[in-house]
């Protein structure tokens, strides 16, 4: 076939088999021109927030209405609460995104001239309307979930000060790293580790088409290890440790490593599913819709809804949000994700191993077949006509046929029979 | 690969160990490219294994971090205007608190800094008038380095105690507001085009060069069109008919020289090509397009290849067009232009070199059943068809 395509100018050469590959080739470029942009611009070219979760705390009759106003739009998911201190706890713990604490200054001491000295600046403004309450708006935000979640907080926050006639004071509990002013390297971590994930299984595929599945899960087992390291390493060039303890980084090192595995055990799975076309499926499961969804490059709450939905049981989403955790949160509110990830990491070798014990039966039953419907000269000959099996491997098995050269585990004896036996009973 | 690699080939038989492997050292599998019968070494197991994904890793982690990861402003243009003391005196306070952020550029017309904004000569201005102050800033030249200009404005209000208003002469839309959107019709145009290189290359792997110089072109016409198109599902610049297509034509340069630039790489050094694409089309490419950091706030050694690549050359262009109006484009179109040329020049050049080797050498092994009349190389002419049959599927 190569023959014919290598000189597609003369006239006529071109066989309609060689159009086919050329067309087949092409899919590959036109599945990236056209998926790219359905994923990545859907989900990152209007970031504006959907729920976000917002705190409301201060005394009931006074927070109560604003988060409800809050709370009806579409931006914001907000609660109230009156226990002070967990304004900033709330947001420390990554159970909100922000929060909003309003103290009220009574009215009483103002008019008796004895207002507390924190109160100056507003008690200033207001001396007009003395006998009104005056309030002070703090807010909590944290720069670490995402500059653009802290500042769609911070302007909620002004927006409420302004209408209770004050301005808010900003504080900001987890910030990032000077090193990491846009907080977009633990995202660069999370896509460049995958990549090396997802290039191992790839290239292993390319050069050793029939390699065990133990052979595929070490090599991506000694990737997890290796990947981080280098990554990491590298990285902290020029970023440096986060400012991060050294029991953080381990942490984080160890959760991308899970993240690594369970990229990795994905690319086995996909390739066995859909053998040379694999290059399609990782594309779709490991970039096209798990790095938008991340909350990476845009943060969770400033998705759309579809894409809010697939980072909240996304595997991607998980080591994202445990990174976080770790570096800038001293891993409050990690359970939750490393929870999301590990589930990826179980269910997907356990697919694998599923599938690979399916498809070793199925093969092993054809085999047996036609080894008995050849009517059987040469049953035990290991060696049959050859071009029969070939077909027939072709046919069925283009990447993972490892009923052929495979596990001894599986082709023993006793097994070998119990499917005989099957197969007899079929015919 | 050279032809005398075609000589040896023919004598190896599906099955054979190789010392290299013949499938391809590239991220891309396109269907039909894997060969079950093929077995490669241990050894080129092992180094194909982890070069690839080490080559990835080092590549981007140590370009896009080092570019990117904490944008400050180096050397960003900006203009003040107002009366001559005033503007001394706010250029040295600039001067002493940020020393190298900025090159200042003083002048006492109103009309002149807001022009430089437009022409896109500074990234913004700072128009004093009394204690007011106008912040001019052009959000479509990079979301980040406004965000600077306006912060530095607002500051020189404070210091003057007068109001401070923003005026954005190159806004972004609505659907857009961070501007990242053009950036990813830039990632579309190159992978597009290199990613249809690589393909034809793989499943035929002595397709001459004038074959890939057209599936170059044939990717240069469809991939901007498509990816704009799919774009456009989300995004609505807001441009006109004749705008819109500027910035497709621009697209369409690009993506003709990503494809050339591929087939060079690919005559050059094989299926190990892709190694070259990704380090000249992806790792040094992207993070100095000024996209995710306008070049204003790259490092030097980023701002020294924004001024040079071919992405910057492509972006740039693409952002005076769709958002100042066609100002300032000319250097960066040209830029573009002058990587196309030597582009097209350096693959004819490597088609012809190797022609004649393949020429010289087929003198030496008469093996040949014809000489070959094209421009390309001359690989399948040399070798008999059953050499190389284990190469299909």
């Amino acid at each position: 076939m190569t023959d014919t395509s290598a000189r597609p100018p003369e006239p006529g050469a071109a066989s309609s088999a060689s159009v086919k590959k050329v067309l087949a080739a092409l899919l590959l470029p036109l599945f990236f021109i056209v998926v790219f942009p359905l994923m990545f611009v859907s989900a990152l070219h209007n970031p504006t927030p959907h729920n976000l979760s917002l705190l409301v705390v201060g005394p009931t009759q006074v927070v109560g209405p604003i988060a409800d106003g809050l709370d009806d739009t579409d931006e914001f998911a907000a609660t109230h609460t009156d226990d002070e201190a967990e304004a900033r706890s709330s947001v420390e713990n990554r159970t909100v995104d922000g929060a909003i604490l309003v103290t009220v200054d009574t009215p009483v001491a103002a008019e008796a001239e004895t207002a507390p000295a924190e109160t100056d600046k507003s008690s200033k403004t207001d001396k007009a309307a003395a006998a009104a309450p005056t309030f002070t708006v703090t807010t909590y935000f944290a720069n670490a979930e995402g500059r653009s979640v802290a500042s769609t907080v911070q302007a909620a926050a002004a927006k409420v000060a302004g209408e209770l006639g004050t301005t808010a004071k900003s504080v900001d509990v987890a910030p990032l790293a000077k090193t990491d002013s846009l907080g977009v390297t633990l995202f660069y971590i999370l896509t460049y580790t995958s990549l090396a994930a997802y290039l191992v299984i790839i290239v292993l595929t390319q050069v050793q088409p029939k390699a065990r599945l133990r052979t595929r899960f070490a090599a991506v087992g000694v990737a997890s290890v290796i990947a981080p390291l280098i990554v990491f390493g590298l990285s902290s060039i020029w970023v440096g440790d986060y400012g991060a303890s050294f029991g953080s980084i381990m942490g984080l090192l160890g959760v991308n490593a899970l993240y690594v595995f369970t990229v990795g055990s994905a690319a086995i799975l996909i390739q066995q599913f859909l053998g040379n076309a694999a290059t399609f499926g990782i594309m779709a499961f490991i970039v096209f819709l798990n790095f938008p969804s991340a909350g990476g490059a845009g943060p969770a709450a400033l998705l759309p809804p579809f894409w809010q939905a697939i980072h909240s049981f996304y595997f991607g989403a998980g080591a994202m949000e445990s990174f976080r955790s770790i570096i800038y949160f001293d891993g409050n509110g990690a359970t939750r994700w490393i929870l999301q990830l590990l589930a990826w990491t179980v269910g997907l070798v356990l697919a694998t191993i599923v599938v690979h014990l399916a498809k070793t039966t199925i093969a092993q039953k054809r085999q047996i077949a036609i080894l008995s419907a050849a009517t059987v000269t040469r049953a035990t000959d290991v060696e049959p006509d050859p071009a029969a099996p070939k077909h027939v491997k072709i046919d069925a098995y283009l990447v993972d046929d490892s009923g052929f050269d495979a596990d001894p585990a599986i082709t023993d004896g006793t097994k070998l029979r119990s499917i005989s036996a099957l197969e007899g009973a079929d015919r | 690969m050279s032809t005398t690699d075609s000589h040896d080939r023919k004598n190896s038989h599906p099955g054979d160990r190789m010392s290299m492997p013949e499938n391809h050292l590239d991220m891309v599998v396109t269907p039909g490219s894997i060969e079950p019968e093929r077995i490669a070494s241990m050894r080129t197991t092992i180094i194909a294994v982890v070069a690839m994904p080490l080559f990835f890793l080092l590549a981007f982690t140590i370009c896009y971090v080092s570019a990117s990861h904490a944008p400050t402003p180096h050397d960003m243009a900006l203009t003040i205007a107002g009366p001559a003391t005033t503007t001394a005196q706010i250029a040295d306070s600039i001067e002493d608190e940020a020393d190298g952020a900025f090159t200042v550029t003083e002048t006492t017309s109103a009309a002149k800094a807001r022009d430089a904004v437009e022409n896109r000569d500074a990234v913004g201005a700072i128009v004093v008038d009394g204690a007011d102050v106008t912040t001019v800033i052009a959000s479509g030249g990079g979301r980040l380095a406004s965000a600077v200009i306006q912060s530095a404005g607002s500051q020189v209000a404070a210091q003057l105690g007068g109001t401070s208003t923003v005026e954005d002469v190159a806004p972004l839309p609505s659907d857009d507001p961070g501007g990242s959107v053009l950036f990813f019709f830039l990632v579309i145009c190159t992978v597009g085009a290199f990613l249809t290189i690589t393909a034809i290359s793989q499943v035929f792997p002595k397709a001459r060069t004038r074959s890939l110089v057209a599936s170059a072109v044939g990717a240069a016409l469809f991939v901007p069109v498509i990816g704009f198109s799919m774009i456009s599902l989300f995004v609505d610049f807001g441009a006109t008919f004749g705008t819109t297509m500027a910035v497709i034509g621009v697209g369409m340069i690009y993506a003709f020289i990503v494809g050339i630039l591929a087939t060079l790489f690919t005559k050059l050094a094989g299926q190990g090509g892709i190694f070259l694409v990704i380090l000249f089309l992806i790792a040094l490419n992207f993070p100095g397009a000024g996209g995710s950091a306008p070049e204003s706030m790259l490092p030097p050694f980023w701002q020294v290849i924004h001024n040079s690549w071919l992405g910057s050359g492509a972006f740039e262009s693409m952002r005076s067009i769709l958002f100042f109006g066609g100002e300032g484009m000319g250097r960066w179109i040209t830029q573009l232009l002058v990587w196309t040329v030597v582009g097209i020049v350096l693959t004819a050049l490597v088609a012809v070199v190797k022609k004649r080797g393949a020429a010289k050498a087929e003198a030496e092994a008469p093996v040949a059943e014809q000489p070959v009349t094209g421009g390309g190389t001359t690989e399948a002419a040399v070798v008999p068809e059953t050499a190389l049959t284990h190469n299909g599927a």
